[in-house]
């Protein structure tokens, strides 16, 4: 069964004078046990559509359902990662992964012991009361990452979550979200990432969606069948890098 | 006591993402390459190839960046693991041998940040002591071997030994 479906997902976006399509007719169907990435030039509204999914944003058309029933705004089984982290500057780690927790009303103990369960596997150990202000990005996403998954959210949504750090924390956190969906110790069943990072998408995902723009189309939806760790020198990870991005490039002409 | 070298101006995930990239890499590659691979400014490389030398996790060699086991054995294991990794390596960083001797002397095991940036100062120019003090902090709370609380500005000593069971 599948986790979530989108149903002719139509998005307008109203200017002056007439109705833009940013997403058009987007059917999709996410199974459990799927990671799955959405690439696209920019405009093409996959941000948008991540937001549809999460329910933050009604579309204009169309319908999401997640295990067969449809959603009317927010999906309480689906949390959000951050491009630029979306910390509150004035709470501390512990009080920022928790604060989703306090607004559906669970108990200082049981939000402390789910705060610290989350801490220890993001590697945030030691940074239980610091400040945003004190942390580097990638640790600020470590945190973005801690505060989505202390929802235990059956699905995980994250847009660009990596192309606010360096070279080198991308990786690292790349390879920490790797581990942590192998691990087996949560509650996640899958996960969309928004990217326009073509390799990054081959690299985590089980399957790379392919939109483009103007308006916003599903023009490919490719299976990525390489065993992890996935070596990005290999011929079947060049080739497949190939063919996305020559499909990227035609979708923005 | 040693002298006290400043600390670079890197974070953990920085290292242990060049880390990661040198084992997918083999263990072994050349330095400009990662700069030309990776888009970097040889200048942004440079701090983070100088930290993970410091402890004891890479080494250059004619112009190659090899992989040591430390380094290999810190991606390996997991986050609890790589904790106590950091943590053993920066307690044999001059840097933090004087900042646990410093701790260690004084009764609340504690010290005001501005106190201790001022002894750095007398180790080394005030930026690179005011560089050096994050480093302290933020290298020493991700190993768990010093805390930092930002309400009263003070560093303390955490665990300077670590039990492995927890996890």
């Amino acid at each position: 069964m599948a986790l979530l479906e989108l149903k002719d997902i139509v998005q307008l976006f109203p200017l002056k004078n007439k109705e833009v399509v940013v997403l058009d007719h987007i059917n999709l169907a996410v199974n459990e046990g799927e990671f799955v990435a959405l690439v696209g030039p920019s405009g093409c509204g996959k941000s948008t559509l991540l937001r549809i999914i999460a329910g933050l944003v009604k579309p204009s058309e169309g319908a999401v359902l997640f295990r067969n029933k449809k959603i009317s705004g927010i999906n309480l089984n689906v949390s959000i990662v951050f491009q630029t982290f979306g910390l509150l500057p004035w709470l501390d780690v512990t009080e920022n992964i928790t604060l989703g927790l306090e607004a559906r009303g669970i108990s200082l103990k049981e939000r402390l012991r789910k705060a610290f369960k989350y801490i220890d596997l993001v590697g945030l150990e030691g940074f239980e009361e610091a400040y945003p202000r004190e942390l580097s990005g990638g640790m600020k996403q470590r945190v973005g990452i801690a505060r989505a998954l202390v929802m235990e959210p059956e699905l995980l949504l994250m847009d660009e979550p990596f192309s606010a750090l360096d070279a080198f924390t991308a990786q690292n956190l790349r390879e920490e979200i790797l581990r942590l969906w192998g691990s087996g110790r949560l509650s996640l069943k899958s996960i969309i990432m928004v990217t326009h990072n073509i390799e990054e998408a081959i690299y985590l995902a089980d399957r790379v969606v392919v939109l483009s723009t103007h308006p916003g189309k599903i023009i490919g939806d490719i299976k990525i069948g390489l065993n992890r760790p996935r070596d990005r020198d290999s011929v079947e990870f060049t080739e497949l890098y190939d063919k996305i991005y020559s499909m990227v490039v035609t979708a923005k002409l | 006591m040693d002298d006290v070298s400043p600390l670079p101006d890197v974070e953990i995930g920085e290292i242990i993402g060049m880390l990661e990239y040198l084992n997918d890499e083999g263990g072994r590659t050349d330095i400009y390459e990662i700069a030309d691979d990776l888009n970097l400014e040889i200048d942004d490389l440079v701090p983070i190839i100088k930290a993970a030398e410091m402890l004891g996790f890479v080494k250059v060699e004619k112009g190659d960046l090899i992989l040591l086991d430390l380094g290999k054995e810190l991606i390996n294991g997991d986050e609890n693991r790589r904790k106590i990794i950091f943590k053993e390596s920066l307690k044999k960083l001059p840097a933090f041998k004087k900042l646990i001797n410093i701790l260690l002397e004084n009764p609340e095991h504690s010290i005001d940040k501005s106190d201790l940036l001022e002894l750095l100062s007398q180790e080394m120019p005030n930026d690179e002591a005011k560089v050096t003090l994050k480093g302290l902090i933020n290298f020493g709370r991700y190993a768990e071997l010093i805390g930092y609380n930002p309400e009263d500005k003070e560093v303390y000593l955490d665990k300077l030994t670590e039990e492995e069971d927890n996890g």
